[in-house]
């Protein structure tokens, strides 16, 4: 099968946009947070914590050099429970993808284009990345490439402009209940960076998977700290407020007002929303495609990709009726006990198998 | 990849014209929409109602030629109620030919009597709805409706919310006599802990009946006109009392947000006229002291001000102990504002200033303990100011002109 090959840094682009996407539209850990200054605390635990995380993932796809998380599960497990890690993963991208899908369509459709049907947006947007996914990781990785600085020139704008109605005295008392009260927006901020799961699908493309060890903590860190400067901007805009607003980020923007000549700029997020939805989408529709794939050990990934991105749109409104499941599902604890345990066991389970390979073989070797 | 076929091709041309020519879903004409500019929210006559009252810009009035521009008014207000904000301004729907649009008003302004009995119901509406903006301005009619205050115009000014917007940049540049909040600030002064709202103040000014007003305004006359002063004191999200001028000014020296203004002091030598000044530069903040006799709140001013008129003659190079004098006075007079601005607060038990978030910022610890009863910590707490004064420049004459007699 032909290969696509990826440099690092594009693998890295992938994942920061990926990241941002979720928290530039919903910022659920912002929501989760009961003490809103203490959110810099809470990105920062969350970066600390995903990093060894992430780099395990990482380690493993250097053992099995070539072969996908997917791949490799087979061969660590037996092929039955292979398999079955396999699928869950499968399902756990495809679930991303569709919740993605949704928040990018309540969002849409909440903020500005009201009276627009969500599936118009949703499968817009859903066609889009999967066409690029179609096209190949290579495509995919340039775009997000190209696309990350443009974010992130997006992102930064809405950070720094609403400066005149910014008050730092929001940011105090830091750690007034205790450490205990940052467990739940901590466990949601790992929870998002547990997405970087699918960095074992990337790493048999990438020209230099050793690279990747280090880029793969690059992605976290960067996201990490754009997520830190956006959560300390809305933070010092709407000081206790802030965890009432359903997309704290773009009512960040609505604040822009310079010289009442230079507002009403939300495109700048939603243009934000837009590029790192299909960015996110098609990744996540590549790797549940090509996972699938090698689970059922069908020759060519390619074909699913379509059928995939539409199950995606289907299932973004169907498990998501309305906008309020999915902020509950994803401000409540819901989502972070579902990413942490199906992520955190599967790279236990793998990393414990490594080991007691290496122990028999080890054994084997010394005799 | 393959070259696309031209099937393909004429499949993704066919998929865009489907996408494209169906049109855009939220389309908004500009022609179709009637922008509001100002809103006002009253108890409507039916018990239990809200009303909302909207002035709107009358697009053709503005950009017709000079003589209809001057002769037509170039806005108009209209009325609806409902049981909530949102019903209201769906009424509006079935009294306006154009769909009203909200992203551009200027400010939201609440009745004296809706204020009195508390805004929780009324604020929602402009928090949650996408159109209306967390950076318009709340304004607190006094004595009167907000629909009667919507109705009041300016003789230079066509548009009066545009007028009344200058009105409020106008005095708290140049007078620092009002406070005023976005709806931004007065959400976070109500959810925030140990915070009350404060904001500005208007009032409604009667014209004599056959008041003619001068220049090139030819429509019928302007029968009220709008005043900017003093503030509107909240406990919770009811309006507990008014603030005069200076006790408002007392507020911003401890807040930190007075611009500039007017002070005026007793001549020093004679004491029987007056020097006036003009701040220039002041700084405010204030510090919580916790100590064993209970809460002490240690305000700090600097205030740099300029000898803006004299009264009288008076030879201000002959003794640098005149220029003291006049800082003292002046120190004097700061004093009173804050102390009046805090009394007055006290006495309502509503912290405008902040001084328990302050605490909490500080000593969160104790914020814990204190914040229970904190309405009767505010009203028992000391506090102790200290003004900088200090006078920077004279103008363009050093003494005034003396009368020869």
């Amino acid at each position: 099968m032909f290969l696509d090959k990826i440099s690092p840094r594009e693998a890295t682009a992938m994942l920061i946009i990926s990241r941002l996407m979720m928290a530039t539209v919903l910022f659920p850990t912002l929501t989760e947070l009961g003490d809103p200054q203490n959110i810099w605390l809470v990105g920062l635990c969350g970066m600390i914590i995903a990093v060894p995380v992430i780099l395990l993932v990482v380690a493993l796809g250097l053992e099995f050099p070539g072969q996908t998380i997917i791949q490799y599960s087979q061969v660590l497990l037996g092929k039955f429970f292979g398999k079955i890690v396999g699928l869950i993963l499968v399902w756990y991208w495809f679930h991303i993808a569709v919740t993605s899908a949704a928040a990018l369509g309540g969002s849409l459709t909440s903020a500005i284009m009201v009276e627009t049907p969500e599936i118009v947006l949703i499968g817009i947007i859903a066609y889009l990345g999967a066409s690029a996914a179609r096209n190949g990781l290579e495509v995919m990785a340039r775009v997000a490439d190209n696309a990350l600085w443009v974010v992130l020139f997006f992102v930064l704008v809405t950070i720094i402009l609403p400066f005149d109605v910014m008050k730092p005295g929001h940011l105090l008392p830091v750690l007034a209940d205790g450490w205990a009260a940052l467990f739940p927006p901590v466990t949601s901020a790992v929870s998002f960076f547990m997405e970087f799961i699918v960095v074992g699908m990337l790493i048999p493309h990438v020209d230099r998977p050793q690279g990747m060890l280090r880029y793969s903590a690059y992605a976290i860190l960067t996201a990490g700290t754009v997520l830190v400067l956006l959560g300390l901007a809305a933070v010092m805009v709407f000081g206790p407020n802030v965890n009432n607003l359903s997309m704290p980020v773009f009512s960040l923007a609505r604040m822009i007002s310079i010289g009442r000549f230079f507002e009403r700029i939300e495109f700048i997020p939603m243009g934000a929303w837009i590029m790192c939805a299909g960015i996110k989408l098609s990744l996540f529709i590549w790797a549940a495609s090509l996972g699938l794939t090698q689970v059922l050990g069908l020759g060519q990934g390619q074909v699913l990709i379509y059928p995939m991105g539409a199950l995606v749109v289907a299932s973004s409104l169907l498990f998501y009726e309305d906008f309020l499941v999915l902020i509950q599902f994803l401000t409540r604890g819901g989502w972070s006990v579902y990413s942490l345990g199906i992520t955190l066991t599967i790279i236990l389970l793998l990393c414990a198998a490594v080991l007691l390979r290496r122990l028999l073989r080890g054994g084997a070797n010394g005799d | 990849m393959e070259p696309m076929g031209t099937r393909t091709k004429i499949g993704l041309i066919a998929l865009l014209m489907v996408v494209m020519l169906t049109g855009c879903w939220s389309r908004r004409e500009l022609e179709t929409l009637d922008f509001i500019t100002a809103v006002g929210l009253d108890h409507a006559a039916e018990e239990g109602k809200i009303q909302v009252t909207v002035q709107m810009a009358k697009p053709f009035a503005i950009t017709g030629s000079v003589q209809s521009s001057v002769q037509e008014k170039p806005f108009h207000v209209m009325t609806a109620t409902g049981y909530t904000v949102f019903e209201a301004v769906r009424n509006l729907n079935s009294i306006s030919p154009r769909r009203p649009f909200w992203a551009h008003a200027r400010f939201i302004v609440f009745g004296e009597d809706m204020a009195r009995d508390g805004l929780q119901e009324a604020l929602d509406f402009f928090d949650r709805d996408g159109e209306p903006r967390r950076t318009s301005y709340i304004l607190m009619a006094q004595g009167v409706k907000a629909s009667d205050l919507l109705q009041a115009e300016f003789s230079q000014e066509p548009m009066p919310s545009e007028g009344i917007s200058e009105l409020l940049q106008g005095t708290r540049l140049a007078q620092s006599t009002v406070a005023a909040m976005t709806v931004n600030e007065f959400l976070q002064a109500l959810e925030g802990e140990g915070i009350d709202p404060i904001t500005v103040r208007v009032e409604l000014i009667p014209l004599e009946e056959d008041f003619a007003i001068g220049g090139d305004v030819l429509r019928d006359e302007v029968k009220a006109k709008t005043r900017m002063t003093g503030s509107a004191i909240f406990k919770d999200d009811r309006l507990v009392a008014w603030m005069n001028r200076p006790q408002t000014r007392g507020y911003l020296w401890v807040t930190g947000q007075v611009r500039s203004g007017i002070i005026n002091i007793n001549e020093p030598e004679t004491a029987d006229a007056y020097v006036s000044l003009e701040i220039v530069g002041s700084r405010g903040s204030f510090k919580p002291q916790l100590t064993k006799d209970g809460i002490k709140i240690l305000v700090q001013v600097e205030v740099h001000v300029n000898i803006g008129e004299m009264q009288q003659y008076i030879d201000i190079r002959k003794d640098p102990g005149l220029w003291v004098s006049i800082e003292r006075r002046l120190t004097q007079v700061v004093k009173n504002e804050i102390m009046a601005a805090v009394t007055k607060a006290q006495l309502f038990g509503a912290d405008i200033f902040g001084f328990g978030a302050e605490i909490n910022r500080r000593h969160p610890k104790e914020w814990r303990r204190l914040r229970e009863n904190w309405e009767e910590e505010f009203k028992r707490l000391t506090v102790e100011v200290e003004v900088k004064a200090r006078i920077k420049r004279v103008g363009l004459v050093i003494n005034r002109t003396p009368i020869r007699k």
